[in-house]
């Protein structure tokens, strides 16, 4: 509801063009997210640098550094107080106990890891037999792509070395252009009520046909 | 948050919460478990960390329980101790019972300890116990209540010596 009653916000409504109850208020309830730019109304706005007094700067120095002396003494106290009552309080017997406790759980746990290690490990094993099968799977799907690939190609080669015999060159492209020349060709047609077709643009019926073929 | 709602909500009652067996060492500052949220051999610290680690954090309240996730290609989970020790523990592929009773093989209290806990609490806690360790001595502590003999002799109505005095 907030994030619905913030964007409202942004476009100049608020909650009361939408709500009649009076006693709702729209709370800015996060700050701007970092992409949003300065805003347009203060981009050119620069702060003015406060300006300390020297004596006032100088006071502010004293309190604070008195401030952190306080603080210091007061956490080494606690740290000096806190290690002598450890020192205090430590029992031997008790002490030796967890030492041999803790030493018993390592051993049990250095067991534990290293039956890990080797299901760890072979799990690694296969995972890698794995992908490397997969790997050569790709590679020989590769292969016989690329040779289906070549075998197309080569197929289009020799069909066009079949044919190559027909192919206007420069040594026959005068014969060629006056064969073209000769028989001039017409796609044009037109049909009569029955459906016949007469090939030619402006000939008429009775005229002879021209081959649409070369 | 609402009772019944999200994944599995029986992990908030109290009965469930307090079913947890793993109460670690008092030595035990900070339990970190390291896992990804993807991959089958996660899939057990994955459920310890779903099922199990609200168990661990309401039975040790005072230990820092951390969780990193996506950072490692191997799960496991480290106790650091308070002298500066740590321990290691590799839970690559290993259900979440394993890793639970594992834990509390290694980093738990013994059933011992627990128990003689229970019953120094249970000394403690209960107003009705009277003696060594608890919180009064005798009866005769609470106002009201007949003085003790020993203390204070009885009124002679209540004693032997004058009830059962030959004339």
């Amino acid at each position: 509801m907030l994030r619905v009653l913030n964007c409202l916000k942004g476009l100049q409504l608020g909650a009361e063009a939408l709500s009649p109850n009076p006693t709702l208020q729209t709370v800015r309830w996060r700050r701007k997210p970092r992409w949003i730019p300065k805003a347009r109304s203060k981009l050119f706005k620069i702060p003015e640098i406060p300006k300390i007094p020297k004596e006032e700067n100088d006071e502010l120095a004293r309190l604070f550094n008195n401030y952190r002396t306080q603080m210091k003494s007061i956490r080494r106290h606690f740290t000096y107080k806190y290690c002598t009552h450890m020192q205090k309080t430590e029992n031997l017997n008790q002490k030796l106990e967890e030492e041999a406790d803790l030493r018993r759980c390592i051993e049990l746990n250095d067991k534990w890891n290293v039956e890990v290690k080797k299901t760890r490990e072979a799990r690694i094993a296969a995972d890698i037999e794995k992908e490397v099968e997969l790997a050569e799977d790709r590679v020989l799907e590769r292969q016989r792509i690329n040779a289906e690939k070549l075998e197309e190609a080569e197929k289009l080669v020799r069909e066009q070395k079949a044919v190559a015999h027909t192919f206007i060159t420069s040594e026959n492209i005068d014969e060629a252009i006056d064969k073209a020349i000769s028989n001039e060709v017409d796609y044009n047609f037109s049909i009569d009520l029955e459906g016949n077709k007469y090939m030619g643009r402006t000939k008429s019926p009775d005229e002879e046909k021209i081959a649409v073929k070369q | 948050m609402p009772f019944m709602k999200g994944n599995a909500p029986i992990r908030r009652t109290l009965q469930f919460l307090e079913a947890g067996k793993l109460v670690l060492k008092d030595q035990i500052q900070i339990f970190a478990v390291n896992y990804n949220v993807y991959g089958d051999h996660h899939k057990g610290a994955r459920d310890f960390v779903f099922w199990h680690l609200p168990q661990v954090q309401y039975k040790n309240p005072h230990v820092q329980i951390a969780t990193f996730k996506n950072l490692t290609p191997s799960p496991f989970i480290k106790c650091f101790y308070e002298n500066g020790h740590q321990m290691l523990i590799d839970v690559d592929s290993k259900s979440k019972e394993e890793i639970y009773d594992h834990l509390v093989d290694v980093v738990g209290k013994t059933k011992e300890v627990l128990r003689a806990e229970a019953i120094a609490r249970e000394k403690k806690d209960n107003p009705a116990n009277f003696g060594a360790h608890c919180d009064k001595h005798c009866i005769c502590e609470i106002p009201g209540q007949v003085p003790c003999p020993g203390i204070c002799p009885l009124p002679n109505h209540m004693r032997g010596k004058f009830i059962n005095a030959k004339e």
